[in-house]
């Protein structure tokens, strides 16, 4: 009997340590599994307030529907667009019940701080996202004190204000978004980009890098392999041009790719913003046409207003804008309702700290002697308005807009409804920029450079993730 | 004469040799079956949980990992080491920093912090600003593979946990657990 029962207490002991060896590890799993999906909780977070910062700029009057500017999310509201300063909550958002009632959701706040304005005076954003999993089993600690350390629950108290809460796993991310310029790649063409001929030349600088630029300028011996083309369609001839960067479609191909040095990629898709024409009033005293020699006065702050019918200069006509005696920033901006004609030896030339941004409603032929802009390219935007389009989103008579002749372009091209065409000459060409258009084209010999510096500025047409950091304390 | 048979006392009855000769092989043979079956027991328990501790430390090792790889700024890697620069998020008294528009970053602080992991005998190591910590000390051998991807960085490691049963057999060995995590560097989109 009593050797029965020692041997009845031995295996009770056994069984008993098994049992809870075998409870503790289920404990941990349901636990760590808590933990990840916490940050699965917490990066959705992030994503749903990216997405109402782009709902900004794409639909505005749906964004910030149902936020608060109430830290507990209990009231108060949200305007249609985030200030500077201004700080907006989300509520809890379930973003899953599962079976027995366990749930993950996230707190999400989005802020606007002084000292997120860069130096264009855009606005940065903060995010923070805090991910919470349910954790099932019950409050009770499992793992080892290095598995504590680096997951911390809450298996009764919540570590960060102290609240009594159910057992929980809660991961912190902060991330800065900041938006993100019209100019993010040397060439985009929403439905192909057609390059046809070999010595064609894209490729990239910084103008903010001395590494890799000099003076602000492209250097041939510093140039950078960030010439990156891409077309939100499913074609590119490259046609073995030397793009010094990557060549991406949307799920499509690249052609007589042999000359592109990065990567070639079938992911692609850039979201396009409209261009509208701007409703302004032109300013008194400035030009109500151009067709011959005209001068018009740039100003610091807000931009002097042009708006014309047309822009024809031939000969040696010269378009000029003036800007300060010492080139500190000053600014215009020109509608021209219709179409734009440089030819012969006619020119427009931008003077030191002049930025100027221009729409057009009609086409444009820039030959003659073309931009002569001694800023960067950004100190030239032209925009080409937006046309009726048919019902799969192609426009219905895209627009034409042509850069040629011997003066080279230094500026900026956006016009999604337009065919814009590069056309190279027997020598070597160089066009500094940035060109987005419905289709993309380069013949002749021609050298594209693009200023990566322009990535940050243009008309805003995204938002992007530039810092991504957990917060594990 | 007088012979009696001489009475039978109930309470002197005992065993003849041969039943206890019999009943002690029975206890021997159940005492045998039953202390093969707790050693078999004890065996497995044990082996159970030196599984769940390696288990254990390669998940924490490659949540580290993961950890640090979704926050960092750059990435070094060489067979033996990984090196992981990260913001420097907290200030001195462990706060969080705002931080600062430095061209077209955004930064934390003056200086990234470092975080190394690397292989010093059986354990692999996780060495934040000076602090070296085990992660996974039950190990017998491992290797990293790092594929920098750009983007994201796939690190392989290979273990050779020792579910070794008494002292230092290794027979018990087993010959590898190879655990593989992709991670998409975060501040590299």
């Amino acid at each position: 009997m009593l050797v029965a029962l020692m041997f009845l207490g031995i295996l009770m002991a056994v069984g008993g340590a098994t049992f809870l060896a075998v409870q503790n590890r289920y404990r941990q799993v349901h636990q760590n599994a808590s933990w990840q999906e916490a940050l699965l909780a917490a990066e959705s977070g992030i994503d749903l307030a990216v997405n109402e910062l782009r709902k900004d700029l794409h639909a505005p009057g749906t964004a910030w529907v149902g936020w608060s500017d109430d830290p507990t999310a209990a009231g108060g509201t949200a305007p249609a667009m985030i200030e500077s300063g201004a700080s907006y909550y989300t509520s809890k958002v379930l973003l899953r019940e599962g079976e027995g009632g366990q749930r993950s959701y996230c707190k999400v706040s989005v802020d606007a701080p002084s000292f997120l304005r860069d130096p264009t005076g855009e606005q940065w954003y903060r995010v923070r996202s805090l991910g919470v999993a349910n954790i099932s089993g019950g409050g009770v600690v499992a793992g080892s004190k290095t598995d504590l350390r680096l997951r911390k629950f809450d298996l009764q108290y919540d570590h960060r204000t102290g609240a009594r809460v159910l057992p929980q796993a809660t991961r912190l991310i902060e991330a800065i978004v900041k938006p993100v310029g019209s100019f993010r790649l040397a060439l985009l063409g929403l439905s192909a980009i057609n390059l046809n001929n070999h010595n064609i030349v894209v490729d990239s600088y910084d103008s903010r890098d001395p590494a890799k630029s000099t003076n602000g300028l492209y250097d041939p011996l510093k140039f950078q392999q960030n010439g990156n083309i891409a077309t939100n369609g499913q074609l590119i001839e490259a046609g073995n041009a030397h793009i010094y960067g990557t060549a991406a479609t949307n799920g499509g191909t690249v052609l007589s790719s042999s000359n592109v040095t990065g990567d070639i990629r079938d992911n692609f898709y850039q979201e396009i913003f409209a261009v509208t024409r701007p409703n302004v009033v032109a300013d008194s005293g400035t030009p109500s046409t151009i067709n011959g020699n005209t001068t018009i006065a740039a100003r610091a702050g807000s931009p002097t207003q042009v708006i014309v019918p047309q822009i024809n200069l031939s000969g040696q006509n010269v378009l000029r804008f003036t800007g300060a005696p010492d080139g500190s920033d000053t600014y215009v901006q020109i509608i021209v309702n219709n179409s734009i004609s440089l030819s012969g030896q006619a020119q427009i030339i931008v003077d030191p700290g002049v930025h100027v941004r221009m729409f057009i409603g009609g086409d444009a032929d820039m030959t003659g002697n073309g931009i002569t802009n001694p800023n960067s390219p950004l100190h030239f935007q032209l925009y080409g308005l937006d046309r009726p389009t048919n019902a799969d989103g192609s426009p219905q008579n895209p627009g034409q807009l042509k850069i040629a002749g011997n003066g080279g372009f230094r500026g900026t091209v956006y016009a999604p409804s337009y065919e814009v065409a590069m056309v190279g000459g027997g020598s070597a060409d160089s066009i500094f920029g940035s060109f987005v258009g419905w289709s993309v084209r380069m013949t002749g010999v021609q050298s594209v450079h693009y200023d990566e510096a322009l990535a940050d500025g243009g008309l805003i047409s995204d938002f992007k993730v530039v810092s991504w950091f957990e917060d594990i304390k | 004469m007088n012979f009696r048979h001489p009475q039978r006392n109930p309470c002197r009855f005992g065993w003849t040799l041969t039943e206890l000769l019999v009943a002690v092989s029975i206890t021997t043979m159940l005492s045998a079956g039953l202390i093969t079956a707790l050693v078999s027991m004890q065996k497995s328990f044990l082996a159970s949980r030196h599984h769940i501790v390696a288990q254990s430390e390669q998940m924490l090792l490659l949540d580290y990992m993961g950890l640090d790889l979704r926050r960092a700024l750059s990435v070094t890697t060489s067979t033996t080491e990984l090196a992981i620069t990260i913001p420097d998020y907290y200030d001195g008294a462990g706060q969080a920093r705002d931080p600062q528009i430095q061209g077209s970053e955004a930064a934390y602080g003056p200086t990234p912090k470092t975080v190394r992991y690397y292989k010093t005998g059986s354990a692999i190591y996780r060495n934040d600003g000076g602090t070296p910590t085990a992660l996974a000390g039950n190990v017998a051998d491992f290797q990293m593979i790092f594929q920098n991807l750009g983007q994201s960085i796939s690190v392989t490691i290979t273990f050779e946990p020792k579910y070794q049963l008494w002292g230092s057999n290794t027979n018990n060995r087993r010959a590898s657990t190879t655990t593989y995590t992709s991670t998409l560097l975060r501040n590299k989109r």
